[in-house]
């Protein structure tokens, strides 16, 4: 059965167990390391390894954790209300600088709906604060004129100026998804990085715009998804809301 | 899409809506998941304070990684364990802790579970049991103790006894097999 496999994928095997294992170190393990972060041939072969080994997990018994425990994860999560309530996003007069940048007067119409991508921050009020994707400052707001068919996406960084680009993703795509609620997600295309992006809404997806319905963006490959649906990781999303 | 009735389908469904910044699903997924995961902690950690603090780590990269699970159809269980396992190996390797702690490990490394509670386990689960059960006298604990301990060869070399190169030609030949039965495995599983 060994002859199978060829000695190279063989030694990755290995490589791969030992690295889930945690039995090489110093040199050998950051070279294993580094190369779990850039081949993912290999990295999949670590994850298969971690995956199996957690089986070993199965013959615990559970054990309560203090309810204290949650609290501090919330804490270090999403901050406390004072943190909150000194934020940015949550900031009523910051949100309407926000709402002019766009042109006041369309924003009003009520046939507009302004979407903000939730954080996870809970804003105060009735209007929800724009997301900080994970790994960036800046925030994305989306707003939809339904009027004029049009999605329009604008970045702005930790400083509320508009940002060049929200979202660094390298050769890939950022794809804009509209998931509708209860049905599967469907693109809106793939916004460019630079900054009032703006994407034109056939009827049929125009009609599917909703409140409840969430948008969100994915790293695809370069042109966008191949399959017509999200295949890469969700960086931002958010629910639809309307003004 | 997931079947919602099933614990698998709703986990996946849950950590979907964690990616999405859902705190609720977040609660959700704390609520259950919490427990094995603060088991595996303590297991590894040895000390129910120290693996307080590794579970606050654990859930606050599940809460920033959730988005980089890709489901698979399969459980995220073993996705959540790991982060939980990786976390706590973290903490004892820059604790340094003595060998004492490991006496309580050792009691437990033959706990494989018995033919009867196989059939009940996850067909995954009891497939791994099945093939440590292939491996030669003793292999199988040393692959447990490596997983709970996160040791290196060296760490593993001095608590047995054994010469460095012995272990590392232990283990490896350990993993080919494994590998193999694991392969082995019956028509439908997916295997990376």
């Amino acid at each position: 059965m060994s002859e199978t496999h060829a000695p190279q994928e063989r030694e990755d095997v290995i490589a791969a167990g030992e690295l889930a294992l945690g039995l090489v170190e110093g040199e050998e393990r950051l070279a294993l390391e580094t190369r779990a972060r850039t081949d993912t041939g290999f990295a999949r072969l670590v994850a298969h390894w971690e995956v199996r080994f957690a089986g070993f997990a199965s013959d615990l018994d559970g054990v309560a954790p203090p309810r204290s425990a949650k609290r501090r994860i919330d804490r270090k999560l999403f901050g406390s209300a004072e943190a909150r309530a000194g934020s940015l996003w949550g900031s009523l007069a910051f949100w309407r600088v926000c709402a002019a940048v766009f042109g006041g007067l369309a924003f009003m119409l009520a046939a507009s709906a302004v979407l903000f991508l939730r954080t996870p921050l809970d804003a105060r009020g009735d209007y929800v604060a724009a997301l900080s994707p994970t790994d960036a400052p800046a925030s994305i707001i989306v707003r939809i004129d339904l009027l004029a068919g049009v999605v329009e996406v604008k970045a702005f960084d930790a400083g509320g100026r508009t940002a060049e680009k929200a979202i660094d993703a390298g050769d890939r795509a950022t794809e804009l998804w509209l998931v509708p609620s209860g049905e599967p997600p469907r693109s809106l295309g793939v916004i460019s990085h630079q900054e009032g992006a703006r994407i034109a809404l056939d009827r049929a997806t125009a009609a599917k715009i909703a409140p409840g319905a969430t948008l969100a963006v994915s790293l695809e490959p370069a042109g966008g998804s191949p399959t017509g649906a999200p295949t890469g990781p969700v960086i931002a999303a958010g629910e639809i809301q309307e003004i | 899409m997931n079947d919602a009735l099933s614990g698998t389908g709703a986990l996946s469904a849950l950590l979907a809506r964690v990616a999405l910044a859902d705190r609720a699903a977040f609660n959700s997924l704390y609520e259950s998941t919490a427990s094995k995961l603060f088991a595996v902690s303590i297991r590894i950690l040895g000390s129910r304070a120290e693996a307080e603090e590794a579970l606050q780590e654990t859930f606050v990269k599940i809460w920033n990684r959730a988005r980089d699970y890709s489901p698979t159809g399969a459980s995220p269980m073993p996705w959540l364990i790991s982060i939980a396992r990786n976390t706590a190996i973290d903490h004892r390797r820059r604790r340094r802790e003595a060998e004492t702690g490991d006496a309580e490990i050792d009691a437990a490394a033959d706990g494989a579970p018995t033919p009867e509670d196989t059939a009940l386990l996850s067909s995954d689960v009891a497939r791994l049991y099945v093939c440590l059960e292939e491996l030669e006298e003793g292999r199988a604990a040393l692959i447990k103790r490596a997983y709970y301990t996160g040791c290196t060869y060296a760490e593993l070399a001095a608590t047995t006894k054994t010469p460095i190169g012995t272990v590392k030609s232990w283990i490896r030949r350990s993993l080919m097999k494994l590998r193999e039965c694991l392969e082995r495995s019956p028509d439908g599983e997916r295997n990376a």
